[in-house]
């Protein structure tokens, strides 16, 4: 599919994947897209971080490469690896045929000659194993890339990325450098769990996300939960972001918003009441003793009113 | 039009927002290729160049009202309320007070330089068929409306607005007004953020092992002596655990709920980490601290009868407690961190105690809020209890608190 033509346009193709959301959500996702550069996504989780990168992928139609960030990733985990296996296993294989090769020398200089004339042939794109960074880099066709929670990941490998980042391309030193024939989009995003370094921010779009308002909110709920009536839809986001409020072990999510509106629907309910509340809460609510505070202070009673 | 920015990202730093080059020629790159006609979308592309943090947002947007927003009033009187905190109306900025005229030059003289065709001859002009043109003429009108803005900006240049270089200094040892508070908590959580930053640097190098050559060869049995499976050494690094002892009496829970607050952003760091307070007997609230900020605790123990908090400190008698009830829980991976001012009202300092707890466990690091020229002074008993710690610190600002948490990571 084309190149977005504008923020609106942006909005209206998310929207059209079922992801609702503004001109300051469009925005920078049109602006990354038009200025080829990375967009770093923060915000508290369950505000759809990680799905703007698949909304980017849908709306463009290009095929995501995600990139899971973790302690302790690091490169070879991240941009390639040699299937030391596999040489192996080839080596062994063509044993007979390296002997055939090595008769027809007859000093030990020359075999080693005519062995390392084949020396590419074990360090070759058959046994290289490409992890998402290299598999981005070297798609032939556009791609999203995504990086998700980067900030699990230590400092060191950062510093990588924004190497690979900056120019796209990466050397291995039995290959020589690969370059991207087209230029990923990437997404990264980050839970704000440490600091990001300033080099990393500079390179980068900047877009925090935060719990949408009431009103995009009961908007991502009708259009998410069908056959939710509308009174209910509002009563359910306004007890939800009441709840946000109240420093809540874990506050609850836009996904678990969503999932409670379907279950309150599949249950019939009306309104939001004090049995329904205390039947259906385990679906928004994952602490226990954040349940227990819930239905012991009654903010429902608030919601409904 | 660059000069405005320019101008903007001046502001910004004014306002404590590391804004580099780089990024305010992003901006610029933006504003040419995107169609902002719109407010808010000129005000997110703006936003998603030369902010990048979340803690930098509000100090924009502040700054975007008072300098794009300002209307273009009669004079200095509308704009004395955005910036009420000021000291008043600058005068004397004639350079910038003429500063439109300036600005189409500059802008003229950008373009000529990189060879654009030439907007139109000034604001509101814009060139009919270009796109960038319209683009600009509209950027123009919007940047019009600075003028006064920009008298304005320049009376924002002191207000005190770098929290965390200035949170640095702050005196922990002393009642804070509630907003202070607020901040330094925050300021807090960020030193929290750098040190695991570092902290987990020494994790990833022990992660990579050598080759183990024994376990290797072992391995290769199975596949006729090829080496199919290359086994690593993992050098483990153990995670320590932390141990808290906490005076609260006096004003030493002025300094330690901030410790407390260090503590439990970085509790991840270790294996696990418990808390004890304690005035003449220890109370272990681990779990209270998960739940609810430390103020409600303290609140909270005042009414608690067990830990009697408006009784004395009694250093000897909790040490002894502690000792009584928790030795056996204490290992050679853990880490215990004392608060308090060593000021035992006289009691009996029982410094043997501290010395035999010290024998089981890695490392006793205690922190004291008082100045370091008070301690041994009156009742204090510092002296006596120093010998059975591996580090002494004082700790009453931030700055101490960084280093003292690089101490417990690196312990």
């Amino acid at each position: 599919m084309t190149a977005f033509t504008s923020a609106q346009d942006v909005i209206q193709r998310f929207e059209a994947q079922q992801y609702i959301c503004g001109p300051d959500l469009a925005t920078p996702v049109y602006l990354m897209e038009r200025l080829e550069k990375p967009l770093l996504v923060e915000g508290p989780p369950g505000v759809g971080k990680t799905e703007i990168a698949k909304m980017l992928a849908g709306a463009l139609d290009r095929r995501l490469i995600r990139l899971q960030c973790y302690e302790g990733l690091d490169e070879s985990k991240a941009l390639y690896e040699w299937e030391y296996t596999k040489q192996l296993l080839y080596t062994q294989m063509l044993k007979d045929r390296i002997g055939e090769l090595l008769n027809s020398t007859d000093t030990l200089g020359n075999a080693v000659e005519a062995l390392n004339r084949e020396d590419s042939a074990f360090f070759s794109r058959n046994f290289l194993l490409p992890r998402p960074l290299l598999e981005a880099i070297l798609s032939p066709e556009p791609v999203v890339l995504l990086v998700d929670e980067i900030d699990r990941s230590d400092d060191e490998f950062e510093s990588f990325l924004l190497e690979v980042l900056s120019d796209f391309q990466v050397s291995i030193p039995e290959l020589g450098t690969l370059t991207a024939a087209q230029r990923p989009l990437v997404v990264l995003t980050s839970n704000a769990n440490r600091t990001l370094s300033e080099a990393l921010r500079r390179r980068c779009l900047y877009l925090y996300i935060n719990y949408p308002s009431l009103e995009q909110e009961v908007r991502i709920v009708l259009r998410k939960t069908p056959g939710i009536d509308e009174e209910l839809a509002n009563q359910v986001v306004r007890f939800v972001q009441k709840i946000r409020t109240l420093n809540m072990r874990k506050p609850p999510s836009i996904a678990e918003t969503i999932d409670w509106a379907l279950a309150l629907v599949v249950l019939n309910a009306q309104h939001l009441s004090r049995d329904i509340l205390s039947s259906t809460l385990n679906v928004l609510m994952k602490d226990r003793e954040d349940i227990e505070r819930i239905m012991r202070d009654g903010y429902h009673d608030q919601a409904a009113g | 039009m660059i000069k405005r920015l320019v101008e903007f990202a001046r502001l910004l730093r004014q306002s404590g927002v590391r804004v580099s080059m780089a990024e305010t020629l992003d901006a610029a790159e933006v504003l040419r290729h995107a169609q902002v006609t719109e407010r808010p979308a000129f005000k997110a592309s703006l936003r998603a160049t030369l902010v990048k943090t979340r803690e930098d947002i509000p100090a924009f947007d502040e700054a975007f009202e008072r300098f794009f927003l300002v209307q273009v009033g009669e004079d200095g009187e509308e704009l004395d309320d955005p910036c009420g905190e000021t000291e008043g109306p600058p005068d004397g900025q004639p350079d910038l007070g003429d500063g439109q005229d300036d600005g189409d030059q500059e802008i003229r003289r950008l373009q000529d330089e990189q060879g654009e065709a030439v907007a139109g001859d000034g604001e509101g002009d814009p060139a009919d068929d270009d796109e960038t043109g319209e683009l600009e003429g509209e950027l123009e009108r919007m940047l019009a409306r600075v003028q006064v803005g920009e008298q304005a900006s320049d009376a924002v240049t002191e207000p005190g607005t770098q929290p965390n270089q200035q949170a640095e200094d702050v005196d922990l040892y002393q009642e804070l007004p509630p907003g202070d508070v607020e901040n330094l908590y925050e300021a807090v959580e960020e030193l929290a953020r750098n040190l695991v930053t570092r902290k987990s640097l020494r994790f990833r190098k022990s992660r990579h092992g050598r080759v183990d050559i024994k376990k290797t060869i072992q391995r290769s049995f199975r596949t006729g002596n090829l080496p199919f499976h290359i086994i690593y050494r993992h050098r483990k690094i153990k995670k320590n655990e932390l141990v808290v002892l906490c005076d609260v009496s006096g004003s030493v829970w002025e300094v330690a709920r901030f410790f407390i607050k260090l503590v439990h952003e970085m509790q991840n760091q270790f294996s696990r980490a418990r808390s004890f307070l304690f005035v003449d007997r220890i109370n272990e609230v681990t779990d209270e601290f998960d739940r609810r900020p430390f103020e409600e605790i303290v609140e909270n123990m005042k009414d608690d009868h067990a830990l009697n908090f408006f009784g004395l400190s009694d250093f000897g008698r909790a040490f002894y407690q502690f000792h009584d009830e928790q030795l056996l829980s204490l290992s050679r991976d853990t880490v215990l961190v004392i608060l308090g001012d060593a000021r035992t009202n006289w009691f009996d300092p029982q410094d043997w105690v501290l010395g035999e707890i010290q024998g089981r466990v890695h490392q006793t690091i205690w922190l004291n809020p008082e100045p370091i020229q008070y301690w041994d002074t009156d009742d204090s008993v510092m002296s006596r209890y120093s010998p059975h710690c591996d580090h002494v610190l004082e700790c009453r600002n931030l700055a101490q608190l960084q280093e003292i948490g690089e101490l417990i990571l690196r312990a």
